[in-house]
């Protein structure tokens, strides 16, 4: 697959619409645990979907769901772009 | 004639408890919301000589980790024996589900997975292959709908021949090796110390000693024969652990390196049996979604939705609470014949039917029907997607008060009725955060305050208007009253998560659901028969007693002065601080069993009668309150009290339900009383500094 490594940035900066993998998730154990259960591990592939009204939370469609989490989580998540459109459902690096 | 132990675990979202609705029909006993089901729902259903009993265990995304529903399911899951376990799996997400089942499967080796959504996800564009994933996993896999009957049926025969069977699960989640080793010397003691323990039993425990030392001990204790629990056991774990940090694994890493191995393992399994047909689309925004959570669209949906709903606590649940209150009046009349036919006592007769009777209707007449309406259809709005959608939009407002966006949700069910609101606070999964949205419900003012604040408000606020504008400034004088209530709830929360409860760093995170067409009939009569039978088994519980207390008061003399009086004396130099009297004050503690009698007991108070008054004109108050000294301010100063003050018995037996706690209890009750005391304190004091300025000039 081919994508691009050199840019990694937050969660929070992806924009809308466009697909990315997971390189990193921090904050504390319990944050990361809850994230993990909802598929927010290393190399999953998400999609940030569409924002609330007044602009957080967002929504990421991870592993076939579609889960909203606020800024300051996802500032704590880093993601590489990639320029693939929509691979299938936990594909791996 | 045999009983069966049958546990339901899965995933929030996945149709779990419309396979446990299908599967036990009515024939079951009261669960609970999501969050803090203390005690799973259980049903049951017969085929032949043989019962089988469901527990219905809360919806989780894991079991490993100590939150209290995980520690529930977990729990039951380990020490319940259960002849089965039946997991139920989306399959629109069947990577996620997986996690969970493979889970399970470190526990238990009987299992059965059902497979629900499959034609959802076919519609998706995604394809599973049951056989595939039934063997991968070595277990029983079952496809069903759970909305057809004929599967449902399928489902049953399932659980009944894999009751008896015996299981060999081939998969087990694979640890780095490192790992893997550690867990080997704890295992083996453990199975030594315990030969009767399941072995997967054993091997998880071992797992746990590890990354959640904690409640792995805890998972220990409930296995071990206490002379193995000894310095040996925790020299064995030390030293595995020790080991494990020098070879570079920390405690932190070797919890990573578990929830990792999971998850892996899921999407392994779920990759190698799922396919995709050209359908298949991602990054997919639905209207509902688009319409529901744009910026333009956004926010007026939502003020529609949150009107409609106060429509329908001010206007639609009148309706029925009169037909309820004319016939609760007629009964009375009915039961009043029979007590005098019986040859009871005059003061006896007038005890029972004046004093306990009529509080207990009253409360019966105005609390059913909101309750009746608000049950169900937040269920319904949950099943259907939309409550999750309104808390995702809201959550901006409510995440600067400390709170999340569910708050909203709740504070809506609190305009219904605060006890309502109150169970309602389930739905936000913080305790932190959930304990403050219990404790500032009763900010919100309910129906049975809603009756006395439009009756004040036309006389005292509209009435100094002329007839044209009269009803519309009183309706906004309502909005004022309404909107300070909520202000004061935010501020209020704000207050308690940022100083009482300060470990609230949990990350909020809110799946939004796809929207799914709810069984309307089922809800209902579930809703109806559980919720709003058991609330309102409550409030009569506590409306009795206090209706006995009212009359009682009433109708004791001493030395020639009701006990009602001596209250009303008593507290007349608080009353006249908070800018009321005496007899309000009185009347708002006296009506701690419902908020609807505070104005019939304030008019019983100054009429001297020996019962509550109702059905006065509006003239007729108007009179008494006036002749009683009622200004504006009074009326004024008695509404903000009626929003901010303590709640009703029924919503305060329901905090203590709620959080389990006394102390929560007490606070519910004084947190409020001393906000509104302070409030009216400084309107009465506002008030007569400006009266004094304006005599001065």
């Amino acid at each position: 697959m081919d994508m691009n490594i050199s840019n990694t940035c937050p969660l929070s900066e992806l924009p809308l619409r466009s697909g990315a993998f997971i390189l990193y998730v921090g904050g504390d154990e319990n944050a990361k645990r809850r994230l993990a259960e909802l598929g927010f591990i290393k190399n999953t592939y998400l999609t940030p979907l569409f924002s609330s009204p007044l602009g957080d939370p967002r929504t990421y469609e991870i592993v076939g769901t579609v889960v909203a989490l606020r800024k300051e989580t996802a500032d704590n998540i880093y993601v590489i772009p990639t320029k693939t459109n929509s691979p299938t459902e936990g594909d791996k690096i | 004639m045999s009983n069966k132990h049958i546990l339901l675990a899965g995933n929030p979202n996945v149709g779990k408890s419309t396979v446990f609705n299908a599967l036990t029909g009515l024939n079951q006993h009261t669960g609970n919301w999501v969050g803090k089901t203390v005690e799973p729902a259980f049903g049951s259903f017969r085929i032949k000589d043989t019962t089988y009993d469901i527990y219905d265990l809360p919806g989780t995304y894991s079991v490993i980790s100590n939150s209290p529903e995980e520690k529930v399911a977990r729990d039951e899951i380990c020490f319940s024996n259960p002849d089965l376990t039946v997991i139920v799996v989306d399959a629109t997400c069947l990577t996620r589900n997986l996690n969970l089942v493979l889970q399970i499967a470190e526990i238990t080796d009987r299992l059965l997975l059902c497979l629900n959504f499959s034609d959802e996800a076919y519609k998706k564009g995604i394809l599973i292959d049951t056989e595939k994933l039934s063997e991968l996993l070595g277990l029983p896999v079952v496809d069903i709908c759970a909305k057809n009957k004929k599967d449902i049926i399928l489902l049953k025969s399932e659980i009944a021949e894999k009751v008896d069977s015996s299981f060999k699960p081939r998969y087990r989640i694979k640890y780095p090796d490192i790992f893997e080793d550690a867990i080997r010397p704890i295992y083996e003691f453990i199975k030594k110390a315990s030969p009767d323990t399941p072995s997967r039993l054993c091997r998880f425990i071992a797992v746990k000693l590890l990354d959640y030392p904690e409640f792995g001990a805890e998972l220990a204790s409930r296995v071990l024969p206490d002379k193995w629990i000894s310095d040996v056991f925790t020299n064995l774990i030390d030293s595995v652990k020790s080991d494990l940090n020098e070879k570079g694994f920390s405690a932190v890493s070797v919890r990573d390196a578990v929830t990792d191995a999971s998850f892996s393992s899921a999407v392994e399994i779920a990759k190698k049996c799922t396919s995709y047909s050209e359908n298949h689309k991602t990054a997919n925004v639905c209207l509902a979604d688009k319409l529901l959570t744009s910026k333009i669209t956004g926010i007026p949906m939502m003020l529609v939705f949150l009107c409609g709903i106060l429509w329908l606590t001010l206007i639609g649940a009148n309706y029925p609470s009169v037909i309820l209150s004319t016939l609760f009046t007629r009964l009375g009349k009915i039961l009043t014949q029979l007590c005098v036919s019986a040859g009871f006592p005059y003061s006896l007769t007038s005890l029972l039917i004046d004093g306990i009777y009529k509080t207990t209707a009253q409360v019966t007449a105005v609390m059913l029907p909101p309750m009746a309406i608000f049950f169900p259809l937040f269920t319904l709005l949950e099943d259907l997607g939309i409550l999750p959608r309104i808390a995702f939009n809201l959550d901006r407002g409510f995440c600067r008060a400390g709170s999340c966006g569910k708050q909203a949700l709740t504070m809506c069910m609190g305009l219904g009725c605060n006890a309502v609101g109150v169970s309602g606070c389930r739905i936000i999964s913080s305790p932190a955060k959930r304990n403050a949205a219990i404790l500032t419900n009763t900010f919100i003012p309910c129906n049975g305050r809603f009756g006395m604040l439009t009756v004040l408000s036309s006389i005292f606020i509209g009435g100094c208007f002329s007839d044209t504008y009269s009803s519309l400034v009183s309706a906004i004088w309502i909005c004022v009253l309404i909107i300070c209530g909520i202000l004061v709830s935010l501020l209020v929360t704000r207050i308690m998560t940022k100083f009482v409860y300060k470990n609230n760093r949990e990350t909020f995170t809110l799946e939004l659901p796809p929207y799914r067409r709810p069984s309307i009939a089922k809800t209902l009569i579930r809703s109806l028969y559980d919720r709003t039978l058991h609330t309102l088994r409550r409030a009569i519980s506590v409306a009795a007693p206090c209706g006995a207390l009212i009359w009682l008061l009433a109708n004791i003399s001493f030395n020639g002065t009701t006990l009602l009086n001596i209250c009303t004396d008593f507290l007349a130099p608080a009353g006249i601080l908070l800018g009321l009297d005496g007899a309000i004050l009185t009347a708002f503690l006296l009506a701690l069993p419902a908020n609807e009698i505070v104005l019939p007991i304030i008019l019983m108070c100054y009429v001297s009668s020996t019962q509550p008054i109702d059905g006065y004109s509006t003239y007729a108050i108007t009179e008494i309150l006036k002749q009683n000294g009622w200004t504006v301010m009074t009326a004024i100063n008695v509404m903000l009290f009626s929003v901010l003050h303590f709640p009703c018995a029924t919503t305060l037996k329901t905090v203590k339900t709620e959080t389990g706690s006394f102390k929560a209890t007490v606070a519910a009750f004084f947190v409020p009383l001393f906000c509104g005391s302070i409030i009216c304190i400084s309107t009465n004091l506002l008030y007569h500094l400006v009266q004094l300025i304006l005599v001065l000039i």
